[in-house]
């Protein structure tokens, strides 16, 4: 066969693998009548002696640069388009060639691409689309054994290497330079089949493809951005520009709450990454309507078939879903490698831990909700030193997520403590009765404690004697017992879900004993990680910092999950901003580390015995006897192999039991007595998980040292410790979550609403007083910034003098006028607690107080004469709650498991087969 | 290994290292205080006079549930200071009122109903005590059922007092008398404690006084024929005013009605002043008679939680060598101790004691020619005088300020006339008593303390009160807002 084939090459800024491609050119077994070179270099322009070379501007697009090339040619002949990434087979035109010979009815025929550097993987053959319109590549990435070998019709041809007749080129307008640049190719072909053409590969025919723009190796201005938002947007553009014009006009409209809707779906199957993806790819085609009426005058003047007649050419399900275990298949591999390159291969054994069930791990969590059933819930609402009951509305807990008006005191306007999100998460199960979710999670603390240190120590041993022993050995840690002996919810909460934190933290940087087909990052773990981290932080913030700073380090000497570690912490930063800045504005920024809710720091000393958790000669407790056997053993791991993990634990040891001794030193004062101490109870926690983990190591490591090590922790502190608990339950009630007396609680209900004036005859001679509004302050109140503003700025404020006066007045009887100051702070009841007969003495001889009489909260006034107000909705959401609860709720979305989360793909596998997933 | 050996030891190094050396320094934020100080303005100075004494028993004296007034009492009173002396007699009659002006004022009339006398719209920093307002009341009374002098001063409502004094035994009646001057209704608790310790009967909690009232009620409901009982009153709501009346009718004959006061808290050191004896030869005679069990002197005490007491009776007469004894109490139980060996003189009763006591005397005044052959007085711990005191005397009978000195060594006593301005220092021995026979209002100074109590003596008969300091204080009270 005799035709004039012109060749063009697009150059742009790659001379070394140009001259690849124009030395094959040169040496082709059928010569192209003439060689156009395209140059559009920026950087290095072309000198080529032995082709002719057009020189374009750099930003010259690439159906410009075609098209100018084209205006050089005759209109009759066969165009062949080369890149200066594509190097061609010395007989890839003859191959070309001879099957539009056989098929003359083709207007596009493209070469089978091979990898640039190795001939044997094939890179692309042919493009289609999936049924929801995403790009698709049908072979990608597989070594080439000539099993698609057979020349097949297809929708759509990369240009590289695609010879495409001149007559079709001119009959078709060209390539639509209206197009986005990944979607030029595609829409090209698909207009040469709807007008009639046939578009086939030509397996025989090869071309070495580096892919560069697809790598992301050319600059993005190149593509307008990622390769990811390039695809993205050709494939946004291609959708309305081939829909018929209803769908085009419902499509453009709902373009971008579809794309909204498709980044909550991106985030359920753990590919974050992707959604600014779409959301700017979408952005930018709703905005670029011109280019998609353009596009779609382009196609309607061409077209003779309808859209439908291709779709026998698009890729089934099937063929998407093996797409997408082969890339699973891709990234697991490349994730071994790597690791077997960073030396890691010891950890990357098929797992041989055994679940909680097959273990009998189960039963020893069930053995601890036994060991605390002496003080099994009798009612809904734990009550405490450390704990009361949070409001029954589960939208009051949420309004008091992240605001920043309260109703404390006299009123209060400041940033809410992040407990408060915390509670309002973890109440929201039980929205209907949020109380329950307190009491429960502080009831079965110990054995969720216990099921994640499981797990946890199951990244260090998979035996199951070890990793329950040591288990135990954290649920019985003295900071878990003690916090909980004295209620302390929020350390509680923190040290429980510490060692699912560290958990996650340690599958997302591939740390410890690793299944290979776990190597790859799991979103839901970074998802879950950022929630358990905002949690931790929110329930204890020196702790949280304390584990800001190892996040920080591990991802440091863990580049690969660096970013996904950053990533965890993003939660944690959105609680946390309004405090951060609100306290350094205010000259106080470690009052950030005060701890949230009603504080039962025990206070240690700085010395030897911190060690031990306070244990001492002087202070012997059955509780604290673990820390013995378990620090020796800790130390002992050294000895065993794989120094560097040991030492890594060491470091975050020491790390915690140095900070924790500076922490014990440190109290926060509020004035007159009222100090609290900085509890540190929960960094001793993470010092405690670590010296088990690495006791779990020593144990790995030999036989008789498993047997001394469970031995003397089972002897010397687990028995101790479970009897310790047994004999002393915890400082635990349980009430209907009534925290003021029937009659205050019914007029709340009633939505009669007044000012109780609390209180307390303190033994240093103080008073304290205390209002709170309607049926008291609940947990999800307490707010520290209020600490802090009575602290710093009572004394200076005239309502709260006032306020000091009627007080002062109360208590001294001096028959005072009162009732205006009662009127005007709209106080209804005056409550003793605990009853103090020299106030009752007091408050009985005032005339505006009628006795109401000993409650079960304390002795009760009530005002005469006061006004009530109605119940005014205290719901407010601003935009720094929004942002608060859009992080969160991407963070949970994230964390949420779901099947497709394992379906992961390579970079270019991403590339093409992105959007399938939604049928799937 | 020696890589492993080396960290291991590094880690341990680090361990002790830290332990031992690194330095422990408390280190405290300060955020500011949530505590402040509140001035705290007195209440009004209030005193209450008890009113004429109680009938039980009707005109027939055998109407139990009727108990009234008998008679009418007077009172006396004298004020010093800024705004008005308001005198509310409590059964809803108009108040009067006293101006005060640039003199004391003086004010006496007879009356029936308990009194509340308030300096009201004085300004916050008027002082207050006995030296602004003071008061007594008196009354000689002499039914068939009832005879005897009585004088008492007026006292400031309290919400917890006690009352040591009274009988029930045959022939010896107590009414508990409860005056509320406030508006605000007041429920009293009461507790009798006796020589068995307390009584446990229903009917002694909740005992309501309503506003501006006085209730009365007969302790021999609750505790009859008990010789020797001790009460205490403790109220919610308003405070209350709150005596005993003690009258004895042995035989047919009634001898001697005394109104008993509330004591000063327990307290280890005791000074009695007072305790004045006369006509000891009819009581000794009378002692040995049947009825006259009860017709000699006492020292009641009352040690809630046990003590053992030391008691010596100093006469004002260096020669007069008084008495002295000793005794172990039981912790809630009441003790009468007779003292029966004194001749007729002005003593002063010590009381010390390993643990607070509370105690009080009961002191009998024979009669030979007159009817009642005898009466008798309670007469209560003196308070320490450190300031100024005033006092009235009695406008029945005359009226002797006996002063006692508990120290090792003579104190002195100054003496001023209200009326005259005349000073007189009275020179009282250590470990003494002296005294000083007044008729018209005084003043009692004292640099180093002393104590004081009032006897009155009228057609042979005795009454004693005591010199209260009644004062509301000012004061700082200290709030923490939380």
């Amino acid at each position: 066969m005799s035709v004039d084939v012109f060749a063009v090459v697009l150059s742009h800024d790659q001379p070394q693998s140009l001259n690849r491609v124009l030395d094959q050119l040169s040496n082709q077994t059928v010569k192209p009548s003439r060689v156009i070179i395209v140059d559009t270099s920026k950087k290095e322009k072309i000198s080529s002696d032995r082709f002719e070379t057009l020189r374009l501007k750099p930003k010259t697009s690439f159906a410009a640069s075609i098209e100018q090339a084209a205006k050089q040619l005759p209109q009759a002949g066969y165009l062949w388009i080369l890149h200066d990434d594509s190097a061609p087979e010395l007989n890839a035109l003859e191959k070309l060639l001879l099957q539009i010979e056989l098929s003359p009815s083709l207007a596009i025929v493209g070469p089978k691409q091979l990898d640039w550097d190795n001939p044997k993987l094939i890179k692309q053959l042919g493009l289609t689309l999936t049924r929801t319109g995403r790009l698709f590549s049908r072979v990608r990435g597989e070594f080439d054994q000539g099993q698609h070998d057979s020349s097949q019709d297809v929708m759509a041809v990369g240009t590289a290497g695609a010879l495409i007749n001149l007559e079709t080129y001119w009959s078709l307008g060209g390539f639509d330079k209206s197009a986005p640049p990944l979607a030029a190719d595609v829409d090209f072909s698909i207009r040469a089949r709807l007008q009639g053409a046939r578009v086939a590969v030509v397996p025989d025919s090869k071309i070495a493809h580096k892919m560069l723009s697809m790598n992301g190796d050319r600059p993005a201005s190149w593509l307008g951005g990622s390769v990811e938002l390039a695809i993205r947007q050709a494939e946004y553009h291609l959708g309305l520009s081939y829909a018929n014009p209803i769908l085009f006009v419902l499509g453009w409209l709902f373009l971008i709450p579809f794309a909204i809707l498709n980044s909550v779906l991106l985030l359920l199957k753990k590919r974050p990454g992707q959604v600014p993806v779409e959301l700017v790819a979408a952005t930018r085609t709703f905005f670029n309507l011109g280019t998609i009426f353009s596009s779609r005058a382009k196609i309607r003047k061409t077209t003779k078939l309808k859209f439908k007649t291709l779709s026998g050419l698009r890729a089934t399900r099937q063929e998407v879903r093996a797409a997408n275990q082969r890339a699973r298949d891709q990234e697991i591999s490349r994730a071994l490698l790597e690791a077997h390159e960073r030396g890691d291969s010891e950890d990357l054994v098929a797992s041989t831990n055994q679940g909680l069930l097959a273990s009998g791990a189960l039963w020893f969590a069930l053995g601890l909700v036994l060991l605390n059933i002496g003080w099994f819930p009798t009612n809904i609402a734990a009550i405490g030193a450390g704990v009361i009951p949070v409001s029954s509305n589960w939208l009051d807990i949420f309004s008091h997520a992240g605001a920043s008006s309260h109703q404390l005191g006299l009123g209060f306007e400041g940033a809410a403590d992040p407990f408060s999100f915390a509670l309002a998460f973890l109440t929201a199960p039980v929205f209907f009765q949020p109380t329950i979710a307190i009491t429960v999670l502080l009831f079965l603390a110990m054995p969720i404690a216990f099921i994640g240190a499981f797990k946890l120590i199951g990244l260090i041993s998979s035996s199951s004697a070890i990793r329950i022993t040591l288990a135990l050995g954290y649920a019985l840690w003295p900071s878990m017992t003690q916090s909980i002996q004295q209620a302390g919810f929020a350390p509680v909460m923190a040290i429980t879900l510490l060692p699912w934190l560290l958990f996650t933290l340690a599958k997302i940087s591939g740390l410890g004993k690793t299944s290979p087909d776990q190597v790859v990052l799991v979103w839901s773990n970074v998802g879950a990680a950022a929630i358990l981290l905002a949690l931790i932080s929110a329930s204890s913030p020196i702790l949280g910092l304390i584990l800001l700073v190892v996040i920080l380090g591990l991802a440091l000497i863990r580049i690969r999950s660096s970013f996904a570690l950053l990533i965890t912490t993003g939660l944690s930063i959105v609680w946390f901003v309004p405090v951060v800045i609100e306290r350094i504005s205010s000259g106080n920024p470690l009052s950030i580390l005060i701890d949230p809710s009603l504080s039962v720091a025990k206070e240690f000393d700085q010395d030897w015995t911190l060690l031990f958790h306070g244990f001492g000669f002087d202070s012997l407790a059955f509780g604290l006897f673990i820390t013995v056997p378990v620090l020796v053993f800790a130390l002992i791991a050294i000895l065993t192999k794989d120094l560097p993990a040991s030492l890594m634990i060491w470091t975050v040891a020491l790390f915690a039991l140095i900070t924790s001794w500076f922490g014990a030193a440190v109290s926060f004062g509020f004035g007159e007595g009222a100090i609290q101490a900085l509890d540190i109870s929960t960094v001793l926690a993470l010092f405690g998980i670590s010296l088990l983990l690495l006791v779990a190591k020593a144990a790995e490591s030999a036989k008789p040292l498993k047997f001394a090590a469970l031995s003397s922790v089972v002897l010397v502190g687990l028995i101790p410790a479970g009897y310790g608990l047994v004999s002393t339950p915890p400082a635990i009630s349980y009430s209907d979550a009534r925290i003021v007396p029937s009659i205050i609680q019914a007029d709340a209900a009633a939505g009669v609403i007044w000012k109780t004036l609390k209180l307390e005859n303190q033994t240093d001679g103080t008073i304290a007083a205390e209002l709170f509004t309607g049926s008291g302050v609940k947990l999800e109140q307490l707010a520290t910034g209020y600490k802090l503003s009575l602290a710093t700025s009572a004394n200076a404020n005239s309502e709260y003098q006032e306020l000091g006066q009627l007080v002062a007045n109360l208590a001294s009887a001096n028959g005072a006028d009162i009732f205006s100051t009662l009127s005007k702070f709209n106080i209804g009841y005056v409550l003793v607690s605990p009853s103090n007969r020299d106030l009752q003495m007091a408050l009985d001889s005032t005339r505006e107080l009628e006795s109401i009489g000993e409650t079960d909260f304390g002795q009760l006034w009530k005002v005469r004469e006061v006004a009530s107000t109605t119940k005014q909705s205290a719901f407010e959401i601003d935009s720094y709650k929004l942002v608060a609860l859009g992080a969160l709720l991407v963070f949970l979305v994230l964390a949420i498991p779901t099947s497709s989360s394992k379906k992961r793909r390579g970079k270019e596998s991403v590339i093409f087969v992105d959007a399938e997933d939604n049928n799937q | 290994m020696i890589i492993r050996g080396l960290v291991f030891f590094s880690v341990i190094a680090v361990l002790v290292s830290g332990a031992i050396f690194a330095p422990s320094q408390p280190n405290q934020l300060d955020f500011g205080n949530a505590v402040g100080s509140y001035s705290v303005k007195p209440a009004d100075q209030s005193i209450v006079c008890p009113g004429a004494l109680f009938r039980s028993g009707g005109s027939s004296g055998t109407n139990l549930a009727d108990i009234s007034r008998l008679g009418s009492a007077n009172l006396a009173l004298s004020a010093d200071g800024f705004g008005q002396i308001q005198v509310s007699q409590l059964q809803n009659v108009a108040p009067e009122f006293i101006e005060l002006g640039s003199t004391r004022s003086f004010y006496s009339s007879s009356y029936v109903e308990s009194t509340e006398l308030r300096n009201i719209n004085s300004p916050e920093a008027n002082p207050q005590g006995s030296m602004v307002l003071t008061a007594n009341s008196s009354q000689l009374v002499a039914t068939e059922a009832m005879k005897g002098l009585v004088s008492s001063s007026c006292q400031q409502p309290q919400n917890d007092f006690w009352l040591v004094g009274g009988s029930t035994a045959a022939g010896r009646e107590s009414l508990l008398i409860l005056s509320n001057p406030t508006p605000v209704d007041a429920v009293a608790d009461v507790s009798i404690f006796t020589d068995l310790g307390e009584l446990r009967v229903s009917g002694l909690s909740g005992i309501s006084v309503t506003g501006q009232s006085t209730t009365v009620l007969s302790l021999a409901s609750f505790a009859p024929t008990v010789s020797t009982f001790a009460i205490q009153v403790r109220s919610q709501g308003a405070k209350l005013a709150g005596w005993i009346q003690h009258r004895v009718v042995r035989g047919t004959a009634a001898q001697g009605v005394e109104l008993i006061s509330p004591v000063i808290p327990a307290a280890t050191e005791l000074v009695i002043p007072g305790f004045a004896i006369r006509g000891s030869d009819v009581i000794n005679e009378r002692l040995g008679q049947e009825d006259g069990f009860d017709a000699g002197h006492i020292l009641r005490v009352l040690a809630p939680t046990g003590a053992d007491i030391t008691v010596q009776i100093i006469s004002s007469d260096p020669e007069v060598f008084g008495a002295v004894f000793t005794a172990t109490l039981d912790a809630g139980m009441v003790e009468d101790f007779a003292i029966n060996e004194l001749g007729d003189g002005n003593y002063t009763i010590f009381v010390s004691a390993t643990e607070p006591v509370f105690a009080t005397a009961r002191v009998a005044r024979g009669n030979p020619e007159a009817e009642p052959l005898l009466d008798f007085a309670w007469v209560n711990p003196g308070q320490e005088i450190i300031s100024a005191r005033a006092v009235l005397p009695s406008s029945q009978g005359s009226s002797l300020l006996v002063l006692g000195n508990s120290a090792p060594e003579p104190r002195v006593a100054r003496v001023r006339s209200l009326v005259s301005g005349t000073t007189l220092s009275i020179s009282i021995p250590a470990l003494g008593t002296a005294t000083f026979e007044f008729a018209e209002a005084i003043a009692i100074e004292s640099d180093s303390g002393v104590y004081a109590n009032v006897v009155v003596f009228s057609e042979g008969q005795i009454s004693a009160f005591d010199i209260p300091d009644p004062t509301n204080i000012g004061s700082e009270v200290r709030i923490r807002f939380r």
